[in-house]
């Protein structure tokens, strides 16, 4: 990833400094915090290669920013949220994975909301997008690893389906669905993505 | 020609990864004739339909484990109730025929009409079925696609949303007591991207070089594997 390269990048620049006469200390002071640059100024943080140079006396240790293909930039530079940046904000579902995988771990967990620096409320929307998901078995790779050996005891239905609410082994049957005026409804989707835009006539429907 | 009107003809609906209640409404409408301008409720004209891959449906929401299946044998302690999971398990058919079974109109001719339609659980048809078959229906649900069978090109161009910042264990270099970055670093700070902060922090002071190269880190490492 872009972040190990560059680290990389620092790690060497920094092995290559030569503590001599120069410099007499070496002492760490204080952590360095970068802050996430505003988009305004620099999209991402470039990768950089270390060029050493020798004149007589001067010793020119530079990091020289390749040139690296520039990311394109977000219709909505101006905003916290990734989402917000890019107008996505009503628009994705369970079913847009390769938005959805930009988030997760290889184990199908998601990456915290410091990192990613998503808003609370599409934070928790792409939660249940990824939940979904991973139910309607849209991310087959980013299963968590199971210990070698591990055996399944009995042999589990593979049932296809997609919009579940909830957990699987946590629902119930509904054995009592009542009658036309009161029925007790099988919820589909989540109301979270209520908002979503809807290109159909038909409205979105919730209970099924 | 106008004994291709009134001909009986033969569709086809594949019902992998479709929600059975979809599949039944387009099976209704066909097995009664309602989709020929020529439609009468007394004249027969409904088509035969096939369904296959019924063992393939798909239920949207937890419909699996909610939806109840009840049936009454007629004799005392004789009423059932099985779930949809367990009632697929059984017979990977009773689904889809108990849909169509109730979207059919409530009269005699709904028997005959039930013997017109064909259920299949997988892709293997007879021979006889298949010298008859017509045309075949769309699927009513777009199949959503799988991340691994997105090319790497189409990954590749869908843009990174964001991007990771990383905080790093600095080491500052002194030269007789004054921090100066420009000492270490000919071009300006810009290009390094190492911006001086004011102290916020306190930490323990690391003597040796190499323990501070050692106390690199990131807080993505944790993360990606």
């Amino acid at each position: 990833m872009a972040a190990r390269s560059m680290l990389r990048s620092v790690w060497t620049s920094f092995a290559g400094l030569k503590v001599g006469a120069t410099c007499p200390m070496v002492k760490v002071q204080q952590r360095i915090i970068v802050p996430q640059l505003p988009a305004l100024t620099v999209q991402s943080r470039g990768i950089r290669q270390v060029v050493e140079k020798k004149d007589n006396k001067t010793t020119t240790i530079e990091g020289q920013i390749l040139d690296v293909p520039a990311a394109p930039q977000p219709p909505n530079p101006t905003a916290k949220c990734p989402i917000y940046r890019w107008n996505l904000q009503h628009k994705y579902n369970y079913t847009d994975v390769l938005l959805l995988s930009q988030f997760i771990r290889s184990d199908g967990g998601l990456l915290p909301r410091k990192i990613t620096g998503l808003c609370l409320e599409e934070h928790r929307k792409i939660a249940i997008c990824v939940q979904m998901a991973h139910r309607a078995g849209l991310l087959p790779d980013h299963k968590p690893k199971l210990p070698e050996g591990h055996v399944p005891k009995r042999p589990k239905p593979q049932l296809n389906r997609y919009l579940t609410r909830w957990s699987i082994d946590s629902v119930k049957p509904i054995y009592k669905s009542g009658l036309k005026w009161s029925k007790r409804r099988m919820p589909v989707g989540d109301p979270a993505l209520k908002d979503n835009v809807c290109y159909s006539v038909k409205p979105l429907y919730l209970k099924h | 020609m106008q004994w291709a009107t009134f001909a009986r003809s033969w569709f086809v609906i594949d019902a992998r990864m479709q929600p059975p209640g979809k599949i039944a409404t387009m099976c209704s409408v066909r097995l009664q004739g309602k989709h020929k301008p020529i439609y009468h409720a007394m004249s027969d004209c409904g088509d035969h339909v096939v369904v296959i891959n019924t063992k393939q449906i798909a239920f949207s929401g937890n419909k699996w484990e909610q939806k109840v299946y009840s049936s009454h044998s007629g004799y005392p302690g004789g009423f059932k109730q099985v779930t949809a999971a367990q009632l697929h398990h059984k017979d990977p058919k009773a689904i889809v025929k108990l849909a169509v079974y109730g979207m059919l109109p409530r009269n005699l001719h709904r028997r005959t009409m039930m013997q017109r339609l064909h259920i299949f659980a997988d892709d293997e048809l007879p021979e006889d079925i298949q010298a008859n078959l017509t045309e075949e229906l769309p699927q009513p649900r777009e199949i959503p696609r799988k991340l691994s069978e997105y090319t790497q090109e189409e990954i590749d161009a869908f843009p990174r949303l964001w991007t990771p910042y990383v905080q790093t264990v600095c080491c500052q270099i002194h030269t007789g007591g004054s921090i100066n970055a420009d000492n270490v670093f000919t071009h300006s700070a810009a290009h390094a991207h190492v911006i001086e902060y004011k102290h916020k922090h306190r930490w323990e002071e690391m003597n040796a070089a190499s323990n501070v190269l050692n106390h690199f880190y990131t807080k993505i490492s944790d993360y990606i594997l």
